[in-house]
C-alpha cells in the first residue's frame, strides 16, 4: 500500500508543478513591449482597452483574453502605381497607360509615400489591407485628374500641380473610407509618351527650341542693328557739330581779318582799293589766256592782240 | 469508479463552459445560431455568452473595410462599350463591407460568394453607365464636360442599389482605377496623336519665324527711326552753324559793305578765273593802261570804275 500511494502523490506533485508552470508560463506571455517607433493598441475580449500604449515594457492579459497590435508610426511606406508586375519594364505595358482630357496616351508612374495616421486603432483594424486601398485610391484619383487635363499640361507645366491634386483627392478618399493613413507625398517618377509617338513628341520639343532660337537670333540681329544705327546717329551728329564749329570759326576768322583790314583801308581807301585790284589782276591774268581787243576796230571784225600763249 | 465518473463530468462543464464564452473581436461580428437558425448578432466588441456548443454555435463575421479589384490583378481588364461605340478597357475598385452579419449570413455565407456577385454587379453597372455616355464625356479638357465622377457615382448607386438591402452589405465606393484604349484601337489614336504632334511642330516654327520677322522687322523701323532723327538733328546743327555764321559776317562787314563788295569781288575773280580761261580785254582797260601809249586810246580811263567788274571778261 505504501508504494502505490508514494506513486500518487508523486504524480500529483508533477501534475501540480506542471498545472503551476503553465499557469506562469500563460501568465508570462502577458508581457509585450512596445519599440520607441512603435505604437500599441491593446484589446481585451475583443475591444480596444488602450490605443496609444507608449514605448517600453508593458502587460495585457494573455491571449485568448487579451490582444496586442502594434504599429510602426514613424515609417514611410511607399508604394508604385502604374509599374507593372513583371519588374520595371513598363515601357509597353499598358497597365501604366493612362488617357488625357484631349484623348492622348501616356504612360505615368507614380510612386507614393504614406504613413499610419496616429492612433493606429483605425489603421489597424478598419480595413482589411489599407496599403493596398492607398494604391487603389491614387490610381483612381490620378486617372480621373489626368483625364481632364491636356497632354501638354500633363508632360510639362501641370505636373507638380497634379502630384498635388492627386494627393489631396485620394487623401480625402481613404479619409472617408476610413484607412488611417496619411499620404505624404505623390510623385510622378515618369511621364512620358508611348514607344510609338515618343518621337513624334521629340520633334515637338525640338521644333519649339528651334523657334526659340530662332526668335533669340531675331533679338540679337535687332540689338545690333539698333546699336549700329546708334553708332552711326550718333556719328552724324558729332560730324554736324564738327562742321559747325568749322564753319563759324571761319567765319569768325574772315569776320576778323576783315576788321583788322578795315581801319587800315579807311586810312588810304582809293590807294588800298587799286593796289588790291592790280595785285588780284596780276595773279589772275597771270594764268589766264588774253586777248586785247581795240576798241578803234571794233566795228566788224575786232583786231585781236595775243599777249601771251601758254 | 466514482472519481471517474467525477472527473468526466467536471471535463464536460469545463468544455461546455468554454464553449458557452463568445469574444467578439473589434473587427467582427458574430452571429449566434441555434440548432443552425440565426438567433441573434453580437455587432460590438466584447465578452458574450451564448448556450454551450451543440446548441448556440458563433459564427464570425469580418466587418473591415473589403477591397475587390474588378476584373481581379490577374485578369485581363473588361472591354465596354461607350455611348458613341467607342471600345474602352475598364479596371474597378470596390469598397464594401458586411453590415448586417444576419442578411449576410442567411445569403451569402461567405466572402468569395459575396465577390462574386458583387463582380458580375459591378461590371453589369460599368456596362449600362458606360453605355449612356459618349467617350467625351469620360476624357474632357472643357470644364464640366468631364462626368467621370458622376458615371462613378452612377454605376455606385447602381451596385448599392441592387446589393445593399439583399445581402446586408454595404457597397462603400465603386471607383474607376484605370480605362484604356484596347489594343486594336492604340495605333489610330497614335496616329492622330503623332499627327497633332506634326502640326504643333510646324505651328512652333511658324511661330517663331513670325515672331523673328516681327523682332527683325521692328528693329529696322526703329533704325530708321534713330537715322532719320540723327540726319533731323545734323541739319538743324548745320543750320544754326550757318545762321551763327551770316550773323558773324553781317555784324563784321556792315561795318563797310562796299569793302566788302570789292574784296568778295576781287576774291571771286581770282577763283573763278584759272589757266583755261580765255579773257578778251579791251585795249581801254584799266588793267592794260601802261599797255595803251602802243595802240589808239581815245579817252582816259575812269579810275574810279574799279568796283565793277571788268566789262568784256568771259570765261569758259
Amino acid at each position: 500500500m505504501t508504494r502505490p500511494g508514494r506513486r500518487k502523490t508523486w504524480i500529483r506533485r508533477v501534475a501540480l508543478l506542471a498545472a503551476t508552470l503553465a499557469a506562469g508560463a500563460w501568465g508570462y506571455s502577458g508581457f509585450y513591449s512596445i519599440a520607441p517607433s512603435e505604437h500599441g493598441v491593446v484589446l481585451r475580449f475583443g475591444r480596444v482597452v488602450a490605443d496609444n500604449v507608449p514605448p517600453g515594457m508593458h502587460y495585457a492579459w494573455p491571449a485568448p483574453i487579451g490582444r496586442v497590435l502594434k504599429a510602426q508610426l514613424t515609417e514611410v511606406r511607399r508604394i508604385e502605381v502604374g509599374y507593372t508586375m513583371l519588374g520595371r519594364k513598363f515601357t509597353e505595358a499598358r497597365r501604366s497607360d493612362l488617357i488625357t482630357g484631349d484623348e492622348n496616351i501616356l504612360k505615368m508612374m507614380l510612386v507614393v509615400q504614406y504613413r499610419v495616421a496616429p492612433p493606429p486603432t483605425a489603421f489597424l483594424l478598419r480595413a482589411e489591407d489599407p496599403h493596398w486601398l492607398v494604391e487603389r485610391a491614387m490610381e483612381a484619383s490620378l486617372s480621373r485628374r489626368v483625364a481632364s487635363l491636356p497632354v501638354d499640361a500633363v508632360l510639362t507645366t501641370a505636373r507638380s500641380e497634379l502630384q498635388i491634386r492627386v494627393l489631396e483627392d485620394a487623401q480625402a478618399l481613404l479619409d472617408s473610407y476610413g484607412a488611417g493613413v496619411t499620404l505624404i507625398d505623390a510623385n510622378l517618377q515618369e511621364v512620358m509618351p508611348p514607344l510609338p509617338v515618343s518621337d513624334a513628341f521629340t520633334d515637338v520639343a525640338s521644333a519649339k527650341k528651334d523657334a526659340e532660337q530662332r526668335i533669340e537670333q531675331a533679338r540679337e540681329a535687332g540689338a545690333r542693328t539698333l546699336a549700329n544705327a546708334r553708332s552711326e546717329a550718333q556719328r552724324l551728329t558729332e560730324e554736324a557739330r564738327g562742321r559747325r564749329a568749322e564753319r563759324v570759326s571761319k567765319a569768325e576768322g574772315d569776320a576778323q581779318r576783315f576788321v583788322r583790314l578795315l581801319p587800315e583801308y579807311r586810312r588810304a581807301p582809293d590807294l588800298t582799293r587799286k593796289r588790291l585790284y592790280l595785285e588780284a589782276m596780276e595773279r589772275i591774268l597771270s594764268r589766264a589766256k588774253i586777248y586785247v581787243i581795240e576798241p578803234g576796230a571794233g566795228e566788224t571784225r575786232p583786231r585781236i592782240t595775243v599777249l601771251e600763249d601758254r | 469508479m466514482k472519481k471517474w465518473v467525477f472527473l468526466a463530468l467536471l471535463a464536460l462543464a469545463l468544455a461546455a463552459g468554454y464553449s458557452s464564452v463568445v469574444i467578439v473581436d473589434e473587427t467582427q461580428m458574430t452571429v449566434i445560431t441555434r440548432f443552425g437558425d440565426p438567433t441573434r448578432t453580437l455587432t460590438d466588441p466584447g465578452l458574450y455568452f451564448k448556450a454551450p456548443l451543440p446548441v448556440d454555435r458563433a459564427l464570425a463575421v469580418d466587418k473591415r473595410l473589403l477591397v475587390l479589384d474588378v476584373p481581379s490583378r490577374e485578369e485581363a481588364p473588361r472591354e465596354f462599350l461607350t455611348l458613341d461605340k467607342k471600345n474602352i478597357e475598364v479596371s474597378t475598385y470596390a469598397c464594401w463591407k458586411v453590415t448586417d452579419a444576419l442578411q449576410f449570413m442567411k445569403t451569402l455565407t461567405s466572402r468569395e460568394s459575396a465577390e462574386a456577385i458583387l463582380r458580375d454587379a459591378v461590371l453589369s453597372a460599368c456596362g449600362k453607365t458606360l453605355a449612356s455616355h459618349p467617350l467625351g464625356e469620360m476624357f474632357s479638357i472643357t470644364e464640366g464636360q468631364m462626368k467621370l465622377g458622376d458615371i462613378q457615382r452612377t454605376i455606385h448607386e447602381t451596385c448599392e442599389a441592387q446589393l445593399e438591402k439583399a445581402y446586408g452589405i454595404d457597397i462603400v465606393d465603386v471607383r474607376l482605377k484605370r480605362i484604356n484604349l484596347p489594343e486594336a484601337n492604340r495605333s489610330s489614336v497614335f496616329e492622330r496623336m503623332r499627327k497633332e504632334r506634326q502640326r504643333f511642330a510646324s505651328q512652333y516654327l511658324n511661330e517663331g519665324e513670325e515672331e523673328a520677322v516681327r523682332i527683325r522687322s521692328q528693329a529696322k523701323t526703329k533704325e530708321q527711326e534713330i537715322l532719320g532723327q540723327a540726319y533731323e538733328e545734323a541739319k538743324r546743327i548745320e543750320a544754326e552753324a550757318e545762321a551763327k555764321a551770316y550773323a558773324i559776317y553781317a555784324e563784321a562787314y556792315e561795318r563797310d559793305p562796299e569793302f566788302y563788295e570789292f574784296l568778295r569781288n576781287m576774291e571771286s575773280l581770282e577763283k573763278t578765273l584759272t589757266q583755261s580761261t580765255t579773257l578778251f580785254l579791251p585795249a581801254d582797260h584799266p588793267y592794260l593802261k601802261g599797255l595803251t601809249p602802243w595802240l589808239a586810246l581815245p579817252k582816259p580811263i575812269p579810275t574810279t570804275d574799279v568796283t565793277t567788274p571788268p566789262p568784256g571778261t568771259s570765261g569758259e
